[in-house]
């Protein structure tokens, strides 16, 4: 008996834990091409949170390589840092892109890059609202190679939103 | 040395336990990551992901299912060997080997005794499998994912990195990093003998524990030899999982629960616990 109402507890929990979603982070997927790329769905935040993370990944499809910039596009302007995912300490292992003053330099065909994007409202903003997008430029030809929209909403009732953190 | 008197060999593997650990520690984890720098990673997260391509979503063709395996190629090099290993010789990469288990029991044995909470009265096996089917089945109908959120083995290696990394720090500036955390703490760094998150919330664990549970009979376990064990318990004390139970007035393993960490057989006064086959 013990067992078993142990069983449909953790079942319950995770039940809950797998369709919550609490709106100030999100996971988009996408693919950096030179002819603009391509994200699997836009990532959905929802409005009235002091800061929200996107974790943006990508990988690079052939034949494209460079340098890339990285910029949070949309007005008003939001106050914002990007991260990139690395070894703390490189052992030279591997060739890896390098991210240094939101430019990730050295792509290579087939290399996967993170970006984690922390995004924090102004104190004295109102709720951010609409539509944003983590935009990655090729530094040569100014050319898009990704684009991630970003899109704040109100919540609906119960704070349920489509596509956050979906993987 | 008295006549009767016999030296007492311990295993190697119990004597350097910790130290395997650590090593396992310092090869997986910031800041060196130096195993996931073969593969230009620095985490478990991308190719060394064990958790993800297992997993069946809504409206995913088969050719997308197949590309998670090889996304997730040293995932499932790490999956698959971890299964064979223990169905033969036991969960030898959870006791020893895994430096997401290893930090939380390490981590553990820093928390002073009056702090620790004992997860002992939860029916481990219970809880562990139906979490595990909500893991497999929520995103198969659509309801969400277990896959990356609340995940232990995207949750410790950032806390190492994090005191370094902008983007390990950035893994805890949300809402679920912070339950992530959490559940560390909680379940982990606070569990006494620091296993509780190994053996309620850990799909790779619970995968594990079948394939142990599926080769008992072929392969090394830890048994007690019941016409030897006095029923005392002492073993049961600092199971760090909590796999033994008294049946009978005898010690009983539970194969679902037990990591070969052999601590048991080390505090047994009647030498009644062994790592080994199943006798004839």
């Amino acid at each position: 008996m013990k067992k078993t109402i142990f069983f449909i507890l953790a079942v319950g929990v995770s039940l809950l834990g797998a369709t919550y979603r609490f709106g100030d982070s999100a996971h988009s997927i996408g693919l950096i091409k030179a002819d603009g790329g391509a994200v699997k769905h836009a990532a959905h935040f929802i409005s009235g949170k002091d800061s929200y993370t996107l974790i943006a990944t990508a990988t690079v499809i052939p034949p494209y390589r460079g340098d890339v910039r990285v910029a949070l596009e949309g007005n008003p302007k939001l106050e914002h840092k990007i991260y990139a995912s690395a070894p703390v300490i490189d052992l030279g292992l591997r060739k890896s892109p390098k991210f240094i003053d939101n430019i990730l330099y050295n792509l290579n065909p087939k290399d996967r890059i993170s970006l984690w994007v922390v995004i924090r409202k102004q104190a004295d903003a109102d709720s951010i609202k609409g539509e944003y997008r983590l935009a990655l430029y090729d530094t040569k030809t100014n050319k898009s190679v990704l684009r991630v929209p970003l899109i704040f909403k109100a919540s609906k009732a119960g704070g349920e939103v489509a596509h956050a953190e979906r993987h | 040395m008295p006549k009767d008197t016999k030296p007492v060999k311990v295993s190697f593997w119990i004597r350097y336990r910790y130290w395997i650990m650590l090593g396992s520690i310092t090869m997986f984890l910031p800041p060196l990551s130096f195993l996931f720098q073969f593969t230009k990673d620095s985490n478990f997260c991308g190719a060394w992901c064990p958790r993800m391509f297992f997993v069946w979503r809504a409206g995913m063709s088969g050719e997308q299912f197949f590309m998670g395996f090889l996304r997730s190629y040293m995932g499932v090099a790490l999956v698959l060997g971890i299964l064979f290993t223990s169905f033969f010789l036991g969960r030898y990469w959870c006791s020893h080997l895994c430096p997401v288990g290893g930090t939380m029991e390490l981590g553990s044995r820093l928390v002073p005794k009056f702090l620790k909470i004992n997860y002992s009265s939860i029916p481990a096996a219970s809880f562990r499998y139906g979490y595990l089917a909500v893991f497999f089945l929520a995103p198969v109908f659509g309801l969400g994912s277990l896959c990356c959120r609340y995940c232990n083995f995207a949750t410790i290696p950032r806390m190492f990195g994090a005191a370094f990394l902008g983007a390990d720090m950035a893994f805890f500036m949300r809402t679920a990093g912070l339950i992530s955390l959490g559940l560390v703490i909680v379940l982990g760094l606070f569990a006494k003998g620091g296993r509780a998150y190994c053996n309620l919330l850990c799909p790779v664990g619970a995968l594990d524990a079948l394939s142990n549970r599926i080769g008992l009979k072929f392969g090394r376990r830890v048994r007690v030899e019941k016409s030897k064990c006095n029923g005392c318990m002492a073993c049961a004390a600092v199971c760090p999982t909590w796999a033994l139970e008294e049946s009978e007035g005898k010690a009983h393993v539970d194969q679902l629960s037990c990591i070969p960490c052999r601590v048991c057989e080390n505090v047994c006064p009647k030498e009644a616990i062994a790592y080994e086959k199943l006798k004839a």
